[in-house]
């Protein structure tokens, strides 16, 4: 059981209000101001759906969007594709740091970052690759280890809960809510 | 814990044809990663399956201030000509007439959110698009497709494109009959079909059931069918040669009643006339229409019947016909009128506009609103999950960019609505002047000048927001915009037409749309528009204000939009937009400068080379890229241990290329083993064509031996042997088509 295929959520406290065009710009700034070696290739205005993504940065390895998913606002990190060979709790250990690289890009940029708080307690795991990871209690027991493993070094000791969406049609969802609340520094500080 | 691949886990699901042709474009891309295959066939080979190009492809992208170049780690490694391997592309799935069933949206909004952004969009040919697809995502995305009876093959590239239909044919109070039979079996017959593959640009195909509404838009199709009963016989009105485009045709009436079981013979007839005498060298002018000014109408009809006269019999023209009732849909709940049920706030108004009375009393056609076409994967999961509570499988798309759920019983409508809402999915004003159509332009487009999209968004919203109080008498107009003169948003055929263009002022680029008035979407798009002129993109929705204001301000009687424009004329149309053409100084509105829905300055530097027109490669050329093709797989069998497939393989790869080149002279060449080495024996050995300089009929002669050859046993060895001479053989062949070529020039 391999995927490299992993999305990671972080949910807004603060900032939800915060217009699909300011988000535009912010998105196309780092296009401007990227100096590789990620490839950010271009943004796209979405805010017209319901409940799915709002504004979307779109690059080669990762898409970063503002999300609307399940109806809460976030920032959603997607790996797409990887150079990196890896096991899977390599691949998830990966995703989840650049997960909250880019929380904290957003925390820290210049034109949004004192308007956007994200939840300090809950982070979602979605595994976008139903071939391989799909949405049932087996694939959670298979990667159980791998979880405890990430989610221990993310939180240290912090008491983690763990629970699956259950919704047969959707991919493997994983609601994460660990004790305390972190932020993206000391999340990536324990990475 | 599963580890398998998805052609693994769907092996014995997929329909054998399918399936193998998957497997044949994993190959191809295989093959185009070792430099095996030419750019340019390999672009026409992935446009044939629906994997087209998109906007920053050729790997730089303008940010507002500078043209960045995007560095894809693939290198040097192209899918087309500039066109980079890693650069995200677009996936076109062909919906023939629209159909679909809530298994294929729930397969199609997992493809969405695995291989690209969550989002599906419906096209205005009644296809759905996924966007930022990688080109190696593209074999098991089509697996999954086919697993729920779904090809993308010929979606674009010069083949026949999606055959559309109107979306309420067999529900439909005015038609004449039900065409989805109709269209189906054309659909069917005419996919992959020997004579479709050498034209010099697409074809498409389009149904009505009835001449006056717009439901099918026959004119401008290349190929136009209208239902038609004549002394108790079905047929259909056959038009030829519409299409949009720079150059608009309305389509021309072939013949006034074509029985059923000739509409395919007949389509086929055309097929060949074009593919045979098209033009193939300048893509501006290899449409269907253009082929038809040259020769006139009279020498086309002509040409065609006399091709349809020598037609070998085809089983497939009339089998279809023996099962029409097969087609027939059918209702989930029975039919109930909704009564006294209370009514949900927002439900008269949504009602009044997406809801249709079926012809089958108790019965209603439900148009799901989508804005600028998009849904995303858990509405369209949703939405499928409606479909199963509510309807059979009755799911259609439209060309304006909606989703319509057929037979829903009038009982049900008002607890529907709700759930529709509380998707996101109960917008109204589906077909009326907020149902804005909109083709993808700058967005993804390689081909896009002004942004389309932004454009439409931003009309949709300040119409909604007006929608109370707008006139009645403008309510129902359409608004159509297209990104460039393509035409893709089919803005001819609206009230209001839009197409993105731009002009040099005060020394900027500044985006523009062409103003396009008065044409008729009604009469099967009975008539198109008239360009007005060019007005910046940010004065749209002020042009919009200018001309409906007048309009209801200055119409006789109840003169319709189209007849006020005639009456007043270009003149004054002009004169009332002039204040609204210019542009304001940089320094003084610097929003002038940026389109709509963008935040970077404007620039028509992101352009690419488009892929509407596909690449000029010849059949034969495309035909023996595929005996390539074969071989290499026969190789991999060979690599395997499996030496009879192996041989067998390299075998039928060596006498495809022999029919490859027999088709150049000879289009009928049948299947058969032996028929097909005799026919090559005389055109090509007999007369020394595919002899080499050197060693003369030798590579034929491989051909001939291993025809004729009886194997006990099929060994490493033997199997190894063919392989290389099939190669050789193939080689030959392109060899020998070069000649043929400088022989014709
Ligand atoms: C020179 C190049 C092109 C020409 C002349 C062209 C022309 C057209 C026309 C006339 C239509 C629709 C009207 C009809 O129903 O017949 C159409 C459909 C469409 N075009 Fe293009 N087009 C071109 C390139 C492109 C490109 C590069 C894109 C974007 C990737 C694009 C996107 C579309 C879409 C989304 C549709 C509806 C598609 C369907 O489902 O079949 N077109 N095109
Ligand atoms: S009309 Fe132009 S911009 Fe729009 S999709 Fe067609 S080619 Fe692209």
């Amino acid at each position: 059981m391999n995927t490299h295929k992993i999305a990671v959520k972080f949910y807004m406290d603060k900032g939800q209000d915060i217009a699909p065009e300011t988000w535009f710009k912010t998105f196309n700034k780092w296009i401007s101001a990227n100096a590789g070696p990620d490839v950010l290739i271009d943004v796209v205005d979405y805010s017209h759906v319901q409940n799915g993504p709002v504004t979307l940065l779109v690059g080669h390895e990762y898409d970063v969007s503002i999300d609307d998913a399940d109806g809460k606002r976030g920032v959603l990190f997607n790996l797409k594709r990887t150079a990196e060979e890896g096991d899977f709790a390599q691949h998830l250990s990966a995703a989840v740091k650049q997960a909250c690289e880019m929380r904290r890009r957003i925390e820290t940029d210049g034109d949004v970052g004192d308007q956007v708080a994200f939840r300090g307690n809950e982070v979602c795991l979605i595994l976008n690759d139903r071939l391989q990871t799909p949405n049932a209690d087996e694939t959670v027991q298979a990667i159980q280890t791998d979880l405890d493993a990430v989610l221990g070094k993310l939180y240290g000791d912090a008491k983690v809960s763990i629970s699956r969406r259950d919704d047969a049609k959707a991919r493997l969802t994983l609601d994460v809510q660990a004790e305390g609340s972190w932020t993206a520094d000391q999340l990536l500080a324990n990475l | 814990m599963s580890v398998q691949s998805w052609k693994e886990k769907l092996d014995g699901q997929l329909p054998e044809e399918l399936s193998a042709e998957v497997d044949t474009f994993e190959t191809q891309i295989e093959q185009k990663k070792s430099g095996q295959i030419d750019d340019r066939v390999f672009a026409e080979t992935r446009l044939r399956r629906g994997v087209y190009g998109q906007r920053y492809d050729n790997g730089q992208r303008f940010d507002g201030q500078i043209t960045k170049r995007l560095e894809y780690p693939c290198g040097e490694l192209f899918k087309g000509p500039d066109t980079y391997w890693d650069a995200p592309g677009m996936q076109r799935i062909k919906i023939p007439f629209g159909g679909l069933t809530a298994d294929q949206l729930d397969v199609m909004a997992d493809l969405a959110e695995e291989y690209a952004d969550d989002i599906l969009h419906i096209t205005t040919r009644q296809g759905v698009q996924l966007h930022f697809v990688h080109i190696e995502d593209t074999p098991d995305l089509m697996r999954r497709l086919a697993s729920v009876g779904i090809t993308t093959r010929e979606a674009c590239g010069n083949s026949i494109r999606n055959v559309t239909a109107c979306p309420i044919s067999g529900v439909c109070r005015t038609e004449t009959f039900d065409v989805t039979p109709y269209s189906k079996a054309l659909a069917t017959f005419m996919l992959g079909h020997p004579d479709c593959q050498d034209f010099g640009r697409k074809v498409k195909i389009a149904f009505s059931g009835c001449a006056h509404e717009a439901c099918g838009l026959t004119s401008m199709h290349d190929l136009g069918f209208i239902a038609k009963t004549q002394d108790g016989k079905v047929g259909f009105e056959f038009y030829v040669g519409g299409g949009l485009g720079a150059v608009p045709h309305q389509a021309k009436l072939f013949d006034d009643f074509l029985p059923a079981e000739e509409i395919l013979p007949m389509s086929q007839a055309v097929c060949r006339v074009f593919a045979r005498l098209g033009e193939k060298a300048n893509r501006a002018r290899a449409r269907v229409k253009f082929l038809l000014a040259k020769l006139g109408l009279e020498e086309f009809q002509r040409l065609v019947q006399e091709e349809r006269a020598i037609l070998p019999h085809d089983d497939a023209w009339t089998a279809y016909l023996d099962d029409l009732d097969s087609y027939k849909e059918e209702p989930l709940k029975i039919a109930a009128p909704l009564n006294g049920a209370a009514k949900p706030e927002g439900y008269d108004a949504w009602a009044s506009t997406n809801v249709y009375k079926q012809r089958q009393e108790g019965y209603v056609a439900v148009t799901v609103s989508l804005p600028l076409g998009d849904i995303t994967s858990d509405q369209t999961r949703a939405l499928a999950d409606l479909s199963r509570k509510y309807v059979k499988d009755t799911i259609r798309t439209t060309v304006e960019q909606n989703i319509i759920l057929r037979w829903v019983s009038e009982s049900d409508l008002t607890q529907l609505y709700g759930e529709l809402v509380a998707l996101g999915l109960g917008e109204p004003g589906a077909g009326t002047i907020v149902d804005v159509t909109t083709c993808p332009g700058t967005d993804t487009c390689k081909l896009g000048i002004s942004s389309s999209r932004g454009l439409a968004g931003e009309l949709r919203s300040q119409l909604a927001a007006q929608s109370m109080s707008l006139d009645e008498s403008i309510k129902n107009f359409r608004i159509k915009i297209s990104g460039c003169f393509n035409s893709c948003g089919q803005h001819h055929v609206a009230d209001l037409g839009f197409y993105g263009n731009s002009r040099r002022v005060n020394g900027y680029t500044v985006p523009h749309f062409q103003v396009v008035l008065g044409g008729q979407w009604t009469e099967n798009a009975g008539s198109y528009g008239l360009a007005m002129g060019a007005v910046p993109s940010k004065n749209i929705p002020a042009v919009i204000e200018c001309i409906t204001g007048n309009y209801v301000a200055n119409r006789q009687g109840d003169e319709s939009f189209q007849d006020y424009v005639k009456r007043i004329g270009k003149k004054e149309v002009k004169n009332m937009l002039t204040d609204l053409t210019s542009v304001p100084a940089h320094e003084e509105d610097a929003s002038y400068y940026v389109d709509w829905g963008e935040s970077r300055e404007f620039t028509v530097g992101d352009m690419g080379k488009g892929e509407c027109a596909g690449e000029v490669v010849t059949l034969v050329e495309f035909e023996l890229s595929g005996c390539e093709t074969e071989s290499f797989e026969a190789q991999l069998q060979l690599d395997e241990g499996n030496y009879e497939a192996a041989y067998k393989g390299a075998l039928s790869a060596m006498l495809h290329a022999a029919k490859a080149l027999i088709k150049t002279q000879w289009l009928d060449v049948p299947d058969a083993a032996d028929e097909i080495v005799k026919e090559f024996r005389e055109r090509f050995c007999d007369t020394e064509l595919f002899y080499n300089q050197f060693a003369g009929p030798k590579f034929a002669n491989y051909l001939f031996r291993v025809h004729e050859e009886e194997i006990s046993e099929y060994t490493q060895d033997v199997a190894h042997r063919v392989i290389e001479e099939g190669q050789l053989f193939i080689e030959q062949a392109y060899a020998c088509y070069g000649r043929m070529n400088v022989v014709n020039a």
